[in-house]
């Protein structure tokens, strides 16, 4: 019984940050129609920056205030700078290698992480106050982890409420629906694009932050970890706004966690994978989304 | 106008190609004690000098730096038609990559100035490494990464040495101290691969030997930090005790998993892993009552001592890790060598059959037939008060056996 209850809480949590991994992809690839393969490795990046500030300054909280300025920053710039650009400059016939500069910047971004921590991997002291707390027989959960449980139902909420209530949630919605016509409505495209990569990276150094606490340490592989575990997730749920990105990350935590449990540990990433061409065969609009598309 | 289309995306994917040449291998020569004009020995370093096991390739440079020091301070090459030559090194990192060592094995092999091999922190490298040296007999000498598999691999020449003791000296001495402190049912987790798999599948087969069985028999991959899954499991199994196979973080980041789901047993780490500043502050209070294995710092001979002595003035740090110490020591049988009369690669291999260090600090230094070394010691320890308590000594007496020594031996 204690075995299963493990597998559970595993399951949750990894499956929330599978979920806040997910949803700052999904928000760029409805927005955009890009899949920012950056994604991962600007959180990490974010995540660093989160530890040397809180290092630096002795404050947690300033630390993942940092982390989260600097993924919205890094999503921002990264837009502005490099794929707007090149957007405007693409050959028809190069529409298929859209993903290219994403890629680059991901390079780019992991290799500065490289030079700030050349060991690849540091330790992460929790930036979230609270101890451990008993769930169930010897299993004490850390204070990151009740955080992260937090997090990851608050978080997508106000994802929501941003993209429904909001000027600039409505714009980003707008230039996903139809870019043209937002712009002949006057949104200036451009900006929102930046607005909502800068949105993802909100999101992505916040669950970078929570990830690293939980677990104790960042490295620098976390980012690829980010991007494929969230592109995942993403699929599983139908590439949708918020409710595919939260349902997808938590049907892959229950996937790798309870293959893990009650098969074996040297399984779990076969059976992700496995699991994820099927989707793509069978039910190419993802598990979750059922047979049409949703909106938030 | 067209042409700046296209070269948008290619300048973004360049940029990134020379940003990842930045992060890339490092190779530099750097002189140890200073170079002389009378001629030079250059040894290639190999090892992780960036990536994940970054700390083992900085250990593997203290421990080489420090006896080129030795050497070079003393007038350089004791004896022998290379006398007064100093040792330099030529740096090779392999970011704990097989790919990556093969690829500067071929690299050091085709450059004629350069006489040996001495590094590698990881078994999986040294053993992709080892076929290359062996096939063009070239000296090669393992300073850490101690699998049987290394000297395996090496089967066209004997040029191919392990400095340190082999797997089996470190499983075994571990795994018999767990079984004389009464523990029958211990849980393994260990990371894949050459090293990991190599020491579990050791670890099993000692207690297969004693007639006890783990009770679970978990792994995980370096990338992994989530470990609770496979700690689950192991404590589902009811076990008495721990053996835990892996590098410092991840060894670290178990011992707190562990402890968040209620699993209190005791741990065991028969890897050598244990014994370093990286793993005792990663681990902090959880480390207490670890118990492993180190070839050094029990010992209170005069040599042991001084190396002790003479690591703290160079490096600031009292504990000397266990890549160091190998490291060391193959450098200083690469000067010995040639202090008896080797004139080079070709026949660098043949004199370092011969060599016999009574006392290196680590212990005596000689190797038999195969490469593997006599007499490696290990000595076993239990975390107390933050800093390593030994308890126990073991030497290797062949391939696969070891005998209990004193500690002061």
């Amino acid at each position: 019984m204690e075995l299963f209850l493990t597998v559970c809480v595993t399951s949750v949590t990894l499956g929330l940050l599978y979920s806040l991994f997910a949803l700052g992809l999904g928000v760029v690839l409805r927005t955009s129609g890009q899949l920012n393969l950056a994604h991962g490795d600007s959180l990490m990046l974010a995540t660093y920056v989160g530890l040397g500030t809180s290092t630096a300054v002795g404050v947690s909280a300033l630390g993942i205030l940092a982390a989260v300025a600097a993924g919205a920053a890094i999503g921002a710039v990264a837009h502005l700078a490099v794929y707007a650009p090149v957007a405007s400059r693409r050959k028809a016939g190069l529409a298929g290698l859209g993903f290219l500069p994403a890629l680059g910047v991901a390079l780019i971004v992991r290799n500065v992480a490289i030079q700030a921590d050349p060991e690849g991997s540091s330790p992460f002291p929790s930036l979230f106050a609270g101890g451990r707390v008993n769930l169930f027989g010897d299993y004490r959960l850390p204070a990151a982890g009740w955080w992260l449980l937090g997090a990851g139902i608050v978080v997508p909420v106000v994802v929501a409420l941003v993209l429904r209530h909001t000027v600039v949630g409505r714009r980003i919605r707008a230039v996903a629906d139809e870019p043209v016509l937002a712009r002949l409505n006057g949104v200036p495209v451009t900006r929102t694009l930046a607005s909502a990569y800068a949105l993802a990276g909100i999101v992505g150094g916040l669950a970078g932050v929570l990830f690293a606490s939980f677990f104790g340490q960042v490295f620098v592989a976390l980012g690829w970890q980010a991007t494929l575990k969230g592109f995942v997730a993403a699929v599983l749920g139908g590439l949708g706004w918020v409710r595919g990105a939260v349902l997808g990350g938590l049907a892959l935590g229950f996937v790798e966690s309870f293959v893990s449990g009650y098969l074996s540990t040297r399984f779990r990433d076969v059976a992700t994978f496995a699991l994820l061409i099927a989707v793509l065969l069978l039910l190419p609009r993802g598990v979750l989304a059922g047979g049409r598309l949703r909106s938030v | 106008m067209k042409r700046w289309r296209l070269a948008v995306p290619a300048m973004g994917l360049a940029l990134a190609l020379v940003a990842g040449a930045c992060g890339g291998d490092d190779d530099g020569t750097s002189a140890a004690g200073g170079t002389s004009e009378a001629g030079t020995i250059t040894i290639a370093l190999g090892g992780p000098f960036s990536g994940p096991s970054k700390a083992t390739g900085d250990n593997i440079r203290d421990g080489a730096e420090l006896a080129a020091a030795e050497v070079n301070d003393a007038g350089g090459i004791a004896e022998g038609p290379d006398k007064g030559f100093r040792i330099v090194f030529r740096e090779f990192d392999d970011a704990g990559v097989p790919a990556n060592g093969a690829s500067n094995m071929r690299t050091i092999i085709d450059d004629d100035d350069v006489v040996a091999f001495v590094g590698s922190g990881i078994s999986d490298v040294s053993v992709a490494m080892a076929p290359i040296a062996s096939r063009d007999a070239f000296p090669f000498l393992s300073a850490y990464a101690s699998s049987e598999k290394i000297l395996e691999a090496a089967a066209d020449a004997k040029t191919v040495f392990v400095v340190p003791p082999t797997f089996p000296a470190y499983a075994f001495s571990v795994t018999d101290e767990l079984l004389k402190a009464g523990h029958t049912r211990p849980g393994i987790l260990h990371v894949t691969g050459t090293y990991g798999e190599g020491i579990a599948d050791l670890v099993v087969e000692r207690l297969h030997e004693k007639g006890v069985t783990p009770v679970a028999n978990e792994s995980f991959t370096f990338a992994d930090t989530d470990f609770r899954m496979q700690l689950a499991i192991i404590k589902d199994a009811t076990p008495d005790s721990l053996v835990v196979v892996g590098l410092a973080p991840s060894d670290a980041l178990i011992l707190a998993q562990a402890e968040e789901l209620g699993l209190k047993v005791p741990v065991f780490d028969p890897g050598g892993i244990t014994n370093n500043d990286t793993f005792l502050d990663a681990a902090g209070a959880l480390a207490e009552g670890v118990v492993g294995n180190t070839p050094t710092l029990a010992r209170r001979t005069a040599a042991t001592t001084s190396l002790r002595d003479r690591y703290l003035a160079a490096t600031g740090q009292s504990v000397i890790p266990d890549p160091a110490v190998f490291a060391y020591e193959g450098v200083r049988a690469v000067a010995a060598a040639f202090a008896d009369g080797a004139r080079g690669r070709a026949d660098l291999a043949s004199y370092l059959h011969e060599i016999d260090i009574a006392d290196t600090g680590v212990g005596p230094l000689k190797f038999a037939t195969d490469g593997s070394r006599i007499g490696g010691r290990l000595y076993v320890f239990r975390i107390t008060g933050g800093r390593p308590v030994f308890f126990a000594g073991y030497e290797q007496t062949g391939p696969r056996a070891v005998r209990e020594i004193p500690l002061d031996d």
